[in-house]
């Protein structure tokens, strides 16, 4: 059964029992495989390949097998760390890794990604140039794209009766009083920063927008808001709460509402229309890959229109070249389950979605955030209510403590 | 200290010798795993991250920004509401196990405090949360309390009870006997007594949960922000170690001077008992 993965770049949460044996094996087989495999495969042409779990359909590898006679061996991770662990040590073996954007800059600034040859890539000219133009590497000298997702707003019917449309929305007192203490904003700051800049009127992929004016905005309207937040979920935390309807709104990864959904149907999702923020996962070729030509036919291989919508129909996530291919495809073969997933909006964004891509961050980028975070936390935005309270009870702790070692010394 | 007089130089050599044998195990353990890595995050903590170089500003963010000192002042109220609230629970119960309780009865009351401790505190703190849901009560400043004071209970019970069972029932029968009033019995002698037990629970206590990281983060909802969470942010999610690892330097200091302060005021205690 095609199980749609929660493997795209964020959330590494197994909604089936039995996930984490099956993880372990996982982990187990992808330290092994490599040792195993250059030992007894040195002489025939194997391609090694490093990707996110349950990212791929099986039957892809076994196709590109049979095309081109070259062996592949195929292995999984569960979080990005490990891909990038791997990455840092020149690939440990592989000649392709599959990894969020957000590691992608810090690989080519390292040096730790080989150039694409892009001669043979001719199926670059597929990619949907609004996916290729993510600044992570938009011109896709090192980096090609995978899959991509967004970050949207997952409700509860039943539990919301006027769904939220939009980021200005979210961030509105009045209308999350309402579900005050049901609704929940990701752990990952960053993803609260730029949807609550969206929501100010500030494009967050604009470098500009992000300075100390805007962050203290964002710190006044995510202040305003959270006393009715239940928490900064992750999304182990937000999955279960709105599967069992604990909470009613949350930030979410389309991906992750997909698998929630599979068990409470009531739960969607909503591409908020003052903008929203997508992500893509890239293939790359690191510094130390032995199979340069196998590892660039594959990429070549999976940007196929018919190789890219076995895919999608996989994994549930939206490829990276362009819809129109796979509409064309799913016409022209009367494919209705490819239909179905290239029209269920929790996959592909609808046509008049804002799409924004996700800005790569800086360090000065991380400073602010972390400012900001501190700001919103703490309540040292001008307008929040006083911690007097706080303090007089730090005070009669202190006052007690020193009168009794004082006591004591008598 | 006591034999040293009759002892020629070279014994006293051999006995350095057995002593070192004796704590070096302990100081090669804490020096691969908790000084190294304190001395390398400290050189970390005055490296300038844009330039490489050596610099104060880490420190002076972190003394001079209202933010940082609120979240410290935050989770200092909640570590001693914390000690507060254990001491106010192990205090009676460590007064009858010591002094109330049958020596047969004993065992079965310590296994029986200590058994909810058993369970490792990630998976507590995870099941506590389904817990306070199911009484009703969210995520919050208070959930996070009532979670910290299950969490440390045992930390302070232990050494209250130890010091509690070494007081001689006698003396408290001579208070007795001589008309002290059950105030005065608690305020003049009991708790006198217990106070090295008190101060080492305290001092466990406080310590542990001022750095407290996974039932806040778990528990504490949109509501609370500790100085414990803050350093995970400004490591793993920042990416800003200097500042990150200043304000980790800061904490440890802070916790040395107090258990340095607190061990000596102990051994004041012990030379006046």
């Amino acid at each position: 059964m095609a199980l749609p993965s929660p493997g795209g770049g964020y959330a590494m949460v197994r909604g089936e029992p039995g996930g984490v044996r099956i993880a372990a094996w996982l982990i187990i087989v992808a330290l092994i495989a490599p040792f195993m495999a250059s030992s007894a495969a040195s002489e025939e042409n194997v391609l090694k390949v490093l990707n996110y779990s349950e990212y791929i359909d099986p039957e892809v590898l076994k196709i590109f097998e049979e095309m081109t006679g070259i062996r592949v061996v195929y292995d999984e991770f569960e979080a990005a760390e490990e891909a990038w662990a791997k990455l840092k040590v020149g690939g440990a073996g592989y000649d392709l890794i599959i990894i969020a954007h957000s590691y992608v800059q810090l690989a080519i600034d390292q040096g730790l990604v080989r150039k694409i040859d892009k001669s043979m890539i001719p199926n670059l000219a597929n990619l949907d140039p609004l996916i290729a133009g993510h600044p992570a590497d938009p011109r896709q000298d090192y980096a090609v794209p995978y899959m991509w997702g967004t970050t949207g707003i997952a409700y509860v019917e039943g539990c919301v009766a006027d769904p939220p449309r939009s980021w200005r929305q979210l961030f509105d007192e009045d209308y999350i009083s309402r579900y005050s203490g049901k609704v929940s904003l990701l752990s990952e700051f960053s993803e609260v920063f730029e949807a609550a800049m969206i929501a100010l009127g500030y494009d967050p992929s604009v470098r500009d927008n992000w300075n100390g004016e805007v962050a203290r905005e964002v710190a006044r309207l995510v202040g305003s808001i959270k006393e009715h937040l239940v928490g900064f979920y992750g999304a182990s935390e937000y999955m279960p709460a709105l599967a069992n309807e604990q909470i009613c709104i949350a930030q979410a990864w389309n991906g992750d509402v997909l698998v929630v959904r599979e068990e409470n149907p009531r739960v969607n999702y909503v591409t908020p229309e003052d903008g929203t923020l997508f992500w893509v996962d890239y293939m790359l070729i690191p510094r130390d890959a032995e199979n340069v030509e196998a590892a660039h036919k594959f990429i070549n291989f999976l940007l196929d229109p018919e190789i890219a919508a076995r895919n999608v129909k996989f994994v549930w996530y939206a490829a990276s070249i362009k819809k129109d291919l796979l509409v064309d495809l799913a016409e022209s073969t009367g494919d209705s389950e490819l239909m179905e997933i290239l029209e269920d909006p929790l996959v592909y964004p609808p046509e008049n979605a804002r799409l924004i891509p996700s800005p790569v961050l800086d360090q000065e980028m991380n400073k602010l955030l972390e400012e900001t975070k501190i700001a919103v936390q703490t309540g040292e935005v001008p307008g929040e209510r006083s911690s007097l309270p706080l303090y007089a009870l730090m005070a009669i702790v202190v006052a007690a403590a020193i009168a009794l070692i004082a006591r004591k010394r008598a | 200290m006591e034999a040293g007089g009759h002892e020629t130089p070279e014994r006293i050599g051999d006995r350095r010798l057995a002593q070192a044998i004796l704590y070096a195990p302990l100081v090669v353990f804490l020096s691969v795993f908790f000084y190294a890595p304190l001395v390398w995050l400290s050189y970390i903590s005055f490296v300038d991250q844009d330039t490489g170089s050596l610099t104060l500003r880490n420190y002076l963010e972190v003394f001079t920004s209202p933010g940082y000192l609120r979240v410290f002042a935050i989770s200092l109220a909640i570590a001693m509401e914390t000690v507060a609230a254990t001491l106010i629970i192990a205090l009676p119960a460590a007064y009858y196990l010591a002094f109330g309780a049958r020596s047969g009865e004993r065992p079965f009351l310590i296994a029986g405090f200590l058994v909810p401790f058993w369970v490792d505190f990630l998976l507590r703190a995870i099941a506590f949360k389904n817990l306070l849901y199911v009484l009703g009560l969210r995520e919050g400043y208070v959930a996070t309390l009532i979670a910290m004071v299950y969490e440390y209970l045992p930390f302070m019970l232990l050494p209250l009870y130890a010091s509690l069972s070494v007081i001689d029932p006698s003396v408290i029968e001579a208070a007795r006997s001589l008309g002290a009033p059950r105030s005065m019995l608690l305020s003049r002698v009991i708790i006198p007594l217990s106070m090295p037990g008190i101060m080492v629970g305290a001092l466990l206590v406080s310590l542990m949960s001022l750095t407290e990281y996974i039932v806040p983060s778990l528990l504490g909802g949109s509501q609370v922000f500790t100085v414990g969470m803050m350093i995970y942010s400004l490591f793993l999610e920042g990416g800003l170690w200097g500042l990150g690892a200043a304000l980790s330097i800061v904490i440890v200091a802070a916790s040395m001077i107090l258990a340095f302060y607190a061990s000596r005021l102990l051994a004041v205690n012990r030379n006046a008992v």
